[in-house]
Order: structure tokens, then C-alpha cells, then sequence
């Protein structure tokens, strides 16, 4: 084994010890962690073999490793030419394999569907506000039930496609797959008008339709629950929410944070690539942050890069985008421009830098509050706790103004509800005053 | 801080406050008392956590003066009261406190919401109106334990076990939750809490028992063997068609020792359906060898996943009931509630279309399917006590889904157990007094009347 096999191969089996994670998470190790040290492993592979692709033989299999994002994308886009992409594993971080699924081809889009995206988000956004990070989920899900089958209230729908694709045996994710497609079946049999599926006439003989229809899904729940929140904190940190900045977020955050460590895609026929011959059977590892990144010593993101059509992916193993993913990106695009139009969004957390985004971002911690134009300065903590005791302290009050208890019985309900009013208003008082800072 | 005051119970007051104006005042007190109880949280970290340290250290007069005011409002007797809790610190104080009886301005509100509800109920249950009841009721909120045992003795000399059980059980849910927050247990506090805003237990009301722990008393994965119908079995099954009457009836044959039935029908429209009888609990042991026992009922109460429900999904995979299938469970008691536990289980609902779950005499209001679709009757006798166990009583804030079918009758088998019993709801349904919920439900419950196919009791055991 060579010196930059055995560096590939500590690199993978470390991401299977848990405490060299946790350790990497402190603040300022980030330069310790798995993608940072995957990406200086790759720029000093690229010195070394001058940009050539190179043939690795770790623990975890043998790859053909590009080690830039040119290199990359053109064996890539020379794999497609001849036709000789097989089937695809994704790679996680600890060298584990997981069978990807086929890309589902979709129907041609049916040019009303843009149209029906749009109003559908809107609709969906209506009465989104407030802390809308934690009514995105339903939101998202909501959106893509109506838009891919007209079926907004149907919350098993989507439970199966999430449990489908985040399903790791394969066993089970085929169980999981069978359940969603027969969920899937029950609409086609009556299938209903201003969605994707009455617009292309999918039908239940279909069998590719109901595949696509799954695809579609599946993508948009997905990148709706992880692109979305990690766009919306990147909007709400850069405060500009137009249109052109919102599809610009989007697409800066589907290219920064790939849901996949790395892909082994396997090569079905043999085929030539600047004067290389690939073999039947030798799997290419395309690494997300070599892709996306183009490695760290090229330019982090560049305007081109983010042109381009790349995204790794663990909903399906096409290696660039496809339609799928690209109605799914448009669907969370629409969502954000709608949600967006209710105000104005303040990030709560986590605290963000958009010129240096982090090498993570987890979706699930993103916190963003959509407050109305002109709103003053948010309460937080104690002071907020405070204004909700005065509140209490009003409503009971008035409460206990309320004729009806003028009798034996109702004026001792008064006096326990102005006595809990009194309560409420001397403890908003404690508690502001330990709010109070020290001048 | 002194106890919470009393709402009084007095049938001899008239007139009696307007229950919608209580149950506002309920639900105010409520609030009012959870901010109250996130302050004494928020206000305890200010004092005692990392940060504090760190401000301490930083800039000490600063943090001196924010402990101390945090401190000052923590323990002041016209406001929050002696309200410490969260974090080590926090909870080491509110044990204390709970210890040494000086309780948060949080706890009296919350004791005073509860009595609004209690309070609430009397015009819809004039046997909450009786001296014995307002005597355990007053005794639970003013924290004197051995009155309200002595009062409950009374209550059960005086009325007998099973019309004092009746009497109490509209209301049977908040004295738990009293019970629960005015004792000086500080670990079943947590019931109150979740009951208070008509959320539902997770926990038992008496120790604080976590339903993790529960279900670590209830093993086994399940296992379903088919077995010959007995004589009264096979004549009462050869009587019922897609009636409910007569399905309960069949429920009734099962008995509560390890018998669950399926049945496959044949539809008119052509399309094979099943149908699944589950009965309720046997009361002999606390816990038996099948997953019909007192045991089962706890666990199902707090957690979908239960000996129960594996034990149904052996027996549709060994029937071979065919994935994507239509079915329908009717069960009662422990059996409703697992007919609702495998209607909330994905993997299930994905695996069969669950389209009906009618429920009889089960507490389930704290379940939602997970199939928006699958159709849910609960049959309820209101003089059963099991019904109630789930949190919502007559006056709790929460209230089932609109799509629900909750059709409930008052018949005259007043006492538990015998209001609970499934004869009781059968001949209800066949009597005046439910005939009408009867048509209602076999309306619903159509699509699996036709030629029956299969009929196969089977045997569940926990392991």
C-alpha cells in the first residue's frame, strides 16, 4: 500500500471513531476535521500527480480518485458520452457503502407546472411567520404533497418517501420504497387535476410514472428540509431577500453543503479520457468537496462553479443534477420568495459569516424569525419572559372584571384571579429587574 | 408561600358560575402558570449556569448583581414564590422546596386551574356536587394526604368501590394531577404539568414512573398461533355479519385470555378485507404470559410499540394478509388502544391500509394515526371510567381531531366494571339508548359486509 493509499484509507476509518468527531466539532479544530483534511489530502494529491487521476487501493475498495473539480467533471461528462456509467454506492465519511437508487426519469415537464409552483408556495406560505424555521417542515411538506399529487392532506405520503430514503438497509428501504409506491397507486387511481402527476396523466399502469412521482417526492421534501433552512440562514445573515438573491442562497447552499461525503460510481463499459483508459468495472470516487469545491486550492466558490450543474446527491446516482432535483430546487426557491414576502428574517442562530460560510451547517440548528417591517427590537430571555407576565397579569385582570361573577360562588373565583394577577405582575417586575443591565 | 386557595365546591351556593367562564379561567391560570414556571427556570440559569461562571469571572459585580436579584425574585413570596427548578442547582432547590412544602406561585395557579375544571364539570355530573367529593376534592388541593385517604374511605363506605369510582371519574384526571403536584414527591410533578395545557401523560401520576420504564416491564416480541373457535365462539361468530353490536359480541366470546380473531370477507365490490376483534384486559394478575394484562395497559397508554401490537402484526403475517390489504380492528379497552397504537405506526399503515379503527370503551383521544385517512369511531358508555384515563376529561382544553367519531351515550349500567363490560356496549347499541350510533357506525363500516371468507381466532402470547 502506498504512502497516499494509506493516507485515504486513516482518512475514512477515522471518520468512525467517535471521539476524533466530537473532538474535530470544537471550535477553531474545524482545520482537523474530516472535510478539511479530505480537502488538503486531495490538493496534495493534484501536486503530486501533476492533475492525473489516481488509481487508490484503500480498506475501503479501489477507486480511481480525480483529484480536481476539472479533472472530475470531465471523466464524468466523458463517462455519460459513452454511455458507460453503471450503478452508483454512496460513500459515507466512515468508508461505509449504501446503494444509491436510479434516477427516475420524469415526463417533459408541463410548461403550466412553473406557474402551479408558485401559486402553490404561496398559498403554503399564508400564515407562515414568526419563528418560521420551525414551521418550515410542515410547510415544505405540505407544498410538495400538493405539487407533486394534490394531496396536501395526506401526512402519511411523505413520512414514507422521508423513511424510504432515509432508510439504509436495503431491505428495508425497498419495503419502505413498496409502501410509498402503493401510497402512490391510491392517488393515481382517482388522480386529481393541478399537480404534476394529473398534468403528465400519469396513471397507475405507468409503472414509470409512479417511480418518477416517488423521485419527485422524495427530492422535494428533502431539499426543501435541508437546502431551505441553510438558504434561509444565509439570506437572513446577508439581509437581502429578492428573488435573484433568494435562487442565488439556494443554489450556494445545495453546492456548499452536500448531503453526501462521496460517491463511488462504477463504470459499465470501458471508455477513453485524455489518453486514459478506464476499465469496465473500475469505481471513479467523486468527492462532494472536490465537485462542489473544486478542492481547497482553487477558489472556494466561484460564480462558475456554481453554473455548474454538479451536485452529488443520496436521492438518486445521476452525478449532475437532474430534472427531479432541478423542479425540487425551483420548488424551494418559490418557497422561500413566498415565505420571504411576510417580512423581514433575523438569524437567531447560528451566528453566520456569509463570506466565510462554515464546512457544516446542519439545518436542523438553524433558527431564523420572520418579523414585520418596522417591528422594534426583539425581546429575548427574561425580557421577553417579563412582557408575557404582564400579559398574564392583563388578561386575568380583565378577566376577573367580568360581571358574571357577581355572586356567593364567582366573587371568590374574583379574588383568586385578581390575587394570581397581582402575582404575575410582581414577578414580571423581578424578573425584568434582574433583566436590567448594570449601567 | 402559602398553600393554593380553594375554589370551593358548595352544592348549596347557587347560582353555580358559568362553566365556559371557568374553563377561561382554567385555561388562564394554566398559561399564567407555565410563564411563571419557564421564569423560574430562565431565572435559575441566570444565577447558576456556565455563563454565569464565566461572567463571574468576567465581570463579577455584574453577575453578583444578577444572582442577586435572580435570587431576590426566586424566593419572593408575592411573586414567583420559592421557584428555583432546572439544571442541577435548580432541581436540587425545587426538591427542597417540594420537601419542605414551599411551593411556587407556578404550583398555586396550576392547583387553581385544576379546580376551575374541576369545578366546571358539576353541571354536567351533579354527583360531583355531593360533600364527600368536595371534601377529597379540597383535601387534594390544600396538601393534606391522610384527610383525602380518609375522605376517599368515606366516599367508598358510603357510595361502595364501584358507584364512588363512577362518581370521581369525570374528574379523575385532575385529582391525579393535584394529587401528583401537591405531595411531597418531586418526580410525578411532571403528570401535572403535561395535563395542565390538555397535553397528555407520559409518565404514571403516582411515583413518576417514565413510560421507558414501563415498557421494560412489558417484554417479549410477540408470537400468534391459530386456534380452533371454542363452541360458544364458533355459534356467536356464525351470528355476526358487519354489525358493531354483533363484532363486540364476538369480542365479548374472545374473553380476555390470549384470543384475538381475524376475519376475511369477501366484498360485494369484489375486493378480499379484513377484519381484526381485539378484546381488552384480564384483570387477573398484574401481569400474565399474554399481552392482555395490566402491564400491556400501562405500556400501551404511554408507547405505540407493545407486546399487543407486535403480536397483531404476527398474526397478519402469519395469515399472510397481503401487503396493501384493507383492514379494519374494532377492540376494546387495551384492545382499542392498540388498534389506535398500529394505527400511529407508519410501518404498519404503510404496510396495511388500516382504513377503519373502531374503538369501544378505550381511552385513545391521546393518539393520532398516522394514516389522516383511516377512519376512527370511539364508542363510549360516559358512565365508563376507562375512557377517561387517556387526560382529556369532561372540561380538559383538548379535544380530539374534527374527523373522529366519538359517539357517546349515558345507559343505565352506572357502576364499573359493569359500564365497561362489552355486553353492556352491545346491548346498549341494540337498546334505544345507542340503536342510532349502531346504524351510524355500520353505515361507516359497510365496505366489509359481504361473504365471510375465513374466520380464525388466534392465540397471543408475549413471547
Amino acid at each position: 500500500m502506498r504512502i497516499e493509499d494509506t493516507g485515504l484509507s486513516a482518512l475514512l476509518a477515522a471518520g468512525r471513531l467517535p471521539g476524533v468527531r466530537a473532538a474535530t466539532r470544537v471550535p477553531g479544530l474545524g482545520l482537523l476535521g474530516q472535510q478539511a483534511l479530505t480537502e488538503q489530502f486531495v490538493a496534495l494529491l493534484g501536486l503530486a500527480r501533476a492533475g492525473r487521476p489516481a488509481r487508490m487501493s484503500t480498506l475501503f475498495g479501489t477507486f480511481l480518485l480525480p483529484a480536481t473539480g476539472a479533472d472530475l467533471r470531465g471523466l464524468l461528462d466523458a463517462a455519460i458520452a459513452a454511455e458507460a456509467l453503471g450503478d452508483a454506492d454512496e460513500v459515507d465519511a466512515a468508508g461505509r457503502r449504501h446503494r444509491l437508487p436510479e434516477c427516475a426519469p420524469l415526463p417533459e415537464v408541463p410548461r403550466e407546472f412553473a406557474d402551479l409552483i408558485m401559486i402553490g408556495a404561496e398559498d403554503v406560505a399564508v400564515g407562515v411567520r414568526g419563528e418560521i424555521t420551525l414551521q418550515w417542515p410542515a410547510a415544505a411538506r405540505r407544498l410538495a404533497r400538493h405539487l407533486v399529487l394534490n394531496a396536501s392532506d395526506d401526512t402519511l405520503l411523505d413520512r414514507l418517501a422521508v423513511e424510504a430514503e432515509s432508510a439504509r438497509a436495503d431491505e428495508r428501504r425497498e419495503q419502505r420504497r413498496a409502501a410509498l409506491d402503493r401510497r402512490i397507486l391510491l392517488h393515481l387511481d382517482a388522480v386529481k387535476p393541478d399537480c404534476f402527476a394529473g398534468l403528465t396523466g400519469a396513471t397507475p399502469e405507468s409503472p414509470i410514472a409512479v417511480d418518477g412521482l416517488a423521485h419527485l417526492l422524495t427530492a422535494m421534501i428533502v431539499t426543501a428540509e435541508t437546502v431551505g433552512p441553510r438558504a434561509l440562514a444565509l439570506l437572513a445573515a446577508d439581509g437581502h431577500t429578492d428573488r435573484a438573491h433568494v435562487e442565488a442562497a439556494v443554489h450556494k447552499a445545495a453546492v456548499l453543503w452536500p448531503e453526501v461525503f462521496a460517491v463511488a460510481q462504477r463504470v459499465a463499459r470501458p471508455f477513453e479520457w485524455n489518453d486514459l483508459e478506464i476499465e469496465a468495472g473500475t469505481e471513479i470516487l467523486v468527492l462532494s468537496s472536490v465537485l462542489a469545491r473544486g478542492g481547497a486550492h482553487q477558489a472556494p466558490v466561484t460564480a462558475t462553479a456554481l453554473d455548474q450543474p454538479w451536485q452529488l446527491s443520496n436521492l438518486c446516482a445521476a452525478p449532475r443534477r437532474c430534472t427531479t432535483r432541478e423542479l425540487a430546487l425551483a420548488a424551494t426557491t418559490e418557497l422561500l420568495v413566498a415565505v420571504l414576502a411576510n417580512g423581514v428574517p433575523q438569524l437567531l442562530a447560528p451566528h453566520l459569516n456569509p463570506a466565510r460560510p462554515p464546512v457544516r451547517l446542519d439545518p436542523r440548528r438553524v433558527r431564523v424569525e420572520l418579523t414585520g417591517p418596522g417591528a422594534g427590537p426583539r425581546l429575548r430571555g427574561l425580557e421577553a419572559t417579563a412582557a408575557e407576565l404582564d400579559a398574564h397579569c392583563a388578561a386575568l385582570l380583565d378577566l376577573a372584571s367580568d360581571q358574571c361573577w357577581d355572586h356567593a360562588d364567582g366573587i371568590r373565583t374574583r379574588g383568586v384571579l385578581l390575587a394570581h394577577a397581582r402575582r404575575c405582575a410582581v414577578a414580571a417586575h423581578d424578573v425584568r429587574r434582574t433583566a436590567r443591565p448594570v449601567p | 408561600m402559602a398553600p393554593a386557595s380553594v375554589l370551593a365546591v358548595d352544592p348549596a351556593a347557587p347560582p353555580a358560575p358559568d362553566p365556559d367562564l371557568l374553563l377561561t379561567a382554567s385555561v388562564l391560570l394554566a398559561e399564567a402558570a407555565t410563564t411563571c414556571r419557564r421564569a423560574g427556570h430562565e431565572l435559575t440559569a441566570a444565577a447558576t449556569s456556565r455563563r454565569f461562571a464565566a461572567d463571574l469571572a468576567l465581570r463579577p459585580l455584574a453577575a453578583l448583581r444578577t444572582a442577586w436579584s435572580a435570587g431576590r425574585a426566586l424566593t419572593n413570596g408575592d411573586g414567583l414564590g420559592f421557584a428555583a427548578c432546572g439544571g442541577a442547582v435548580g432541581e436540587a432547590a425545587r426538591y427542597m422546596g417540594v420537601a419542605t412544602l414551599r411551593r411556587p406561585a407556578a404550583t398555586a395557579m396550576a392547583v387553581d386551574a385544576f379546580l376551575a375544571r374541576i369545578q366546571a364539570a358539576i353541571p354536567e355530573h351533579p354527583n360531583l356536587a355531593t360533600p364527600e367529593v368536595t371534601r377529597i376534592v379540597e383535601a387534594f388541593a390544600a396538601a393534606r394526604p391522610v384527610e383525602a385517604l380518609l375522605a376517599l374511605k368515606a366516599i367508598f363506605q358510603h357510595m361502595g368501590v364501584t358507584r364512588a369510582l363512577t362518581s370521581l371519574s369525570p374528574i379523575s384526571i385532575e385529582l391525579c394531577a393535584l394529587a401528583g403536584l401537591m405531595d411531597v414527591n418531586p418526580f410525578n410533578d411532571g403528570y401535572a404539568w403535561v395535563t395542565l395545557l390538555g397535553g397528555y401523560p407520559t409518565s404514571d401520576p403516582f411515583l413518576g414512573i417514565p413510560a421507558a420504564a414501563l415498557k421494560a416491564l412489558n417484554p417479549g416480541p410477540g408470537r400468534a398461533a391459530p386456534v380452533p373457535p371454542d363452541r360458544i365462539l364458533a355459534k356467536v361468530l356464525a351470528a355476526a355479519g358487519a354489525d358493531i353490536s354483533g363484532l363486540v359480541d364476538v369480542i365479548s366470546a374472545l374473553g380476555n385470555h390470549g384470543l384475538v380473531h381475524l376475519r376475511r370477507v369477501a366484498a360485494a365490490d369484489g375486493q378480499d378485507r379484513y377484519l381484526l376483534l381485539l378484546p381488552g384486559t384480564g384483570f387477573g394478575k398484574l401481569s400474565n404470559s399474554t399481552p392482555q394484562d395490566l402491564i400491556g395497559a400501562f405500556d400501551a397508554m404511554c408507547d405505540i410499540d407493545t407486546t399487543y401490537t407486535r403480536s397483531v402484526r404476527k398474526v397478519l403475517e402469519f395469515a399472510r394478509v397481503p401487503a396493501g390489504a384493507e383492514l379494519m380492528i374494532v377492540g376494546h379497552s387495551l384492545g382499542g388502544m392498540t388498534a389506535m397504537n398500529l394505527a400511529c405506526d407508519p410501518d404498519f399503515v404503510g404496510t396495511w391500509r388500516l382504513t377503519h379503527v373502531v374503538t369501544v370503551g378505550s381511552p385513545i383521544d391521546n393518539k393520532r394515526p398516522a394514516d389522516p385517512f383511516t377512519t376512527v369511531v370511539s364508542l363510549v358508555n360516559e358512565h365508563d371510567v376507562i375512557p377517561t384515563l387517556d387526560g382529556r376529561g369532561p372540561t380538559s382544553p383538548a379535544d380530539i381531531p374534527s374527523t373522529w367519531r366519538e359517539l357517546a351515550w349515558n345507559d343505565e349500567t352506572y357502576d364499573y366494571p359493569l359500564s365497561h363490560a362489552p355486553q353492556s356496549y352491545s346491548d346498549a347499541l341494540r337498546s334505544a339508548t345507542a340503536g342510532h350510533h349502531r346504524e351510524t357506525v355500520n353505515s361507516l363500516i359497510g365496505a366489509y359486509a359481504g361473504t365471510v371468507v375465513l374466520d380464525q381466532p388466534y392465540l397471543v402470547r408475549d413471547r
